[in-house]
């Protein structure tokens, strides 16, 4: 069943299952999002996916198809972490509890590229994940932040740079320290 | 580890697929379960709250209170059927919105 199929089911019997295979559906990307958003903080990222879920829920008739369900979950996303983060006064400390030795290969990528994200400012981050994680076209990427073309264009340059810069000058030996 | 081309670095940016889904997905279920419960009990409340008004207001005009709303009706026949209408349109609101 697709998205739009979904939607309809939960917004006319609000079926809990239909909402219940969208979480399932997009938790993976919006949770990762989120990770890199906060730089690794897993906890917080996760706190942050179930509330973009919940007020996804509620908002739902809000939704008018004119993006992707995934393109208005990310847009959600993005504004939930910008309101947390003037909220709490987010740090970039990064929590001792991340270093998950028992980890993949994978998982410590993930790991590693999230303590990367430190690094860049939010917009470069926002915007060289949604381009390169998610794979969102720039027009896309202008929809869900708000930023001009242009702001977005050179924020994914920018970012882009800083991670070339950061790998290839030997960072991840120095993961301990990020 | 040595970012040399494109699709290094798109590699380098991919999302791995270890994230657990169950226990997120149960728990996002659980919190709109605990919201409706909290919207039901302040409709319970409100509910309460005004049938508690309308009690006091009945018991205070001797229980003579269909008589301003039948006066209102014949007074002003159009007002009476927008009022209605507003108030149905409201309970049905309140009654299938999720907020």
């Amino acid at each position: 069943m697709n998205d739009q199929a979904l939607i309809a089911r939960v917004l006319l019997d609000n079926d809990q299952h239909a909402f219940a295979s969208l979480v399932r559906k997009y938790q993976h990307p919006i949770r990762h999002f989120l990770r890199r958003l906060t730089s690794g903080d897993h906890s917080l990222a996760d706190d942050l996916a179930q509330e973009v879920f919940l007020a996804a829920y509620t908002k739902m008739q809000s939704f008018r198809a004119e993006s992707s369900f995934g393109t208005w979950l990310h847009s959600i996303a993005y504004r939930m972490f910008l309101n947390d983060r003037r909220k709490a006064h987010y740090t970039r400390e990064v929590s001792s509890e991340l270093v998950e030795p028992s980890t993949t290969h994978n998982a410590e990528q993930d790991i590693l590229v999230e303590r990367l994200m430190s690094h860049l400012s939010v917009g470069e981050r926002t915007c060289v994940t949604l381009a390169y994680s998610v794979g969102m076209s720039h027009q896309e990427i202008v929809e869900i932040t708000g930023m001009p073309l242009g702001t977005v264009k050179s924020h994914i340059n920018r970012g882009k740079q800083k991670l070339v810069e950061l790998v290839n000058s030997n960072q991840p030996q120095k993961r301990s320290s990020l | 580890m040595k970012l040399s081309t494109e699709q290094d670095f798109q590699q380098l940016l991919e999302y791995s697929d270890y994230l657990d889904g169950a226990n997120f997905v149960e728990t996002v279920q659980s919190n709109i379960k605990k919201q409706q419960q909290i919207r039901q009990r302040i409709l319970a409340i409100a509910t309460f709250c005004a049938a508690l008004v309308v009690l006091v207001i009945a018991i205070m005009s001797g229980f003579q209170l269909w008589l301003p709303l039948i006066e209102f009706a014949q007074n002003s026949p159009y007002l009476f059927t927008v009022a209605l209408t507003s108030i149905v349109g409201f309970s049905f609101f309140i009654r299938h919105s999720k907020i």
